[in-house]
């Protein structure tokens, strides 16, 4: 159950932005250990048993006395669309926090909070919003090491909370533009 | 006798305005409201929303996109908002080769900047494109209607360019 707690919230990278909530195995299940295939196994297996959609409660809508911060948990990459097409599939899930394409000043005092996010790919300067609560899904990226920021906002645009996952996109499952007609998620 | 008469006329009084006011709701709930001269028709659900999704469509003419350029409010800003809208689809999450012989038909978009080789998918729905922090200049979005099984539909991808006059005051 601790492995899993350090999966969404690990901090001990030391590197990238954010440095919490950090969604990545590699550097969750021992860093430093010899990844053998009876720990890589037991990081899929305890990850697969608790997945960001288990951690969050269906947000609420009625008004609430007081409601304690919101958080987001991120899970990996879905790993069978990642390495048999390098699809990137990333399920989430906001805590205290109502995911709804509702924006602006006078939408901060609305209770149960509403918010949605600010999705950053690698190094750019630039973000989209997602409002949807849909899981993040990104294609045509080349093969090599990724990352993701997805920062929680409230209804106008001010961070909340943020997570990272960071994942590699396998070399032969990279497929490029031209071949975007057809392929399959 | 006379008193009866009274009763008798005011029962029917009664009974003609609970038809005229049964008539009034009838005609309320069957369509748009009367016209007046200073208000014109409303259009109704499905004029405006289009099809139900409880009734299968045969024959379900191509799906279109329509993308506006970007706001001129949110390019002040520095921020790109882009309002879509389509036609013969519904935008949803639904995804996979199976999703693709549902109807009506559903969909979703895949959203591409500035010709980078990555995209991301949007089942949103949600009315407008949010982009916040490009650098200052000029920009592209190329945005695809594509099916639950991500094949584009021909003839449906719009590129959006435009010149973003200022950047982002604040950190995004």
């Amino acid at each position: 159950m601790k492995v899993v707690r350090n999966l969404d919230r690990v901090g001990n990278s030391g590197e990238g932005i954010g440095g919490k909530n950090m969604a990545n195995p590699k550097n969750t299940c021992s860093k430093g250990t010899l990844l053998s295939v009876a720990v890589m196994l037991l990081c899929a297996t305890t990850a697969a048993a608790q997945t960001a959609t288990d951690r969050c409660r269906p947000a609420p809508v009625i008004p609430l006395a007081s409601e304690p911060p919101a958080k987001i948990v991120i899970d990996p990459p879905l790993p069978g669309p990642l390495a048999a097409r390098g699809v990137v599939v990333i399920q989430y899930c906001a805590e205290n926090l109502h995911l709804v394409p509702v924006f602006g000043p006078n939408a901060l005092a609305a209770s149960p909070r509403v918010g949605h996010l600010h999705v950053r790919l690698d190094d750019a300067s630039w973000v989209w919003a997602d409002a949807s609560g849909n899981p993040i899904i990104l294609m045509g990226l080349s093969p090599g090491p990724h990352r993701v920021l997805i920062e929680l906002e409230d209804a106008n645009h001010n961070p909340l909370d943020k997570g990272m996952v960071k994942f590699v996109v396998p070399e032969k499952a990279a497929v490029g533009r031209h071949h975007h007609h057809g392929r399959k998620l | 006798m006379k008193r009866m008469t009274f009763l008798l006329l005011a029962v029917a009084t009664l009974a003609g305005v609970v038809v005229v006011l049964a008539k009034t709701s009838i005609r309320a709930d069957a369509g748009p409201a009367p016209q007046s001269a200073a208000e014109p028709a409303l259009q109704s659900a499905k004029q405006v929303r289009g099809v139900t999704p409880y009734i299968e469509i045969k024959n379900e003419p191509a799906p279109k996109l329509i993308v506006d350029q970007p706001l001129p409010e949110g390019l002040a800003l520095g921020v790109v908002w882009i309002q879509y809208r389509v036609e013969n689809l519904r935008i949803a999450p639904v995804f996979g080769d199976a999703a693709t012989k549902v109807s009506p038909r559903v969909g979703h978009l895949h959203i591409t900047v500035d010709d980078l080789p990555w995209w991301w998918a949007d089942a949103s729905d949600n009315n407008t494109i949010d982009i916040a922090g490009l650098p200052v200049g000029q920009h592209k979005v190329r945005i695809e209607l594509v099916n639950a099984n991500h094949q584009i539909v021909p003839g449906q991808t719009k590129t959006v360019t435009f010149t973003l006059p200022v950047a982002l005051r604040h950190e995004p």
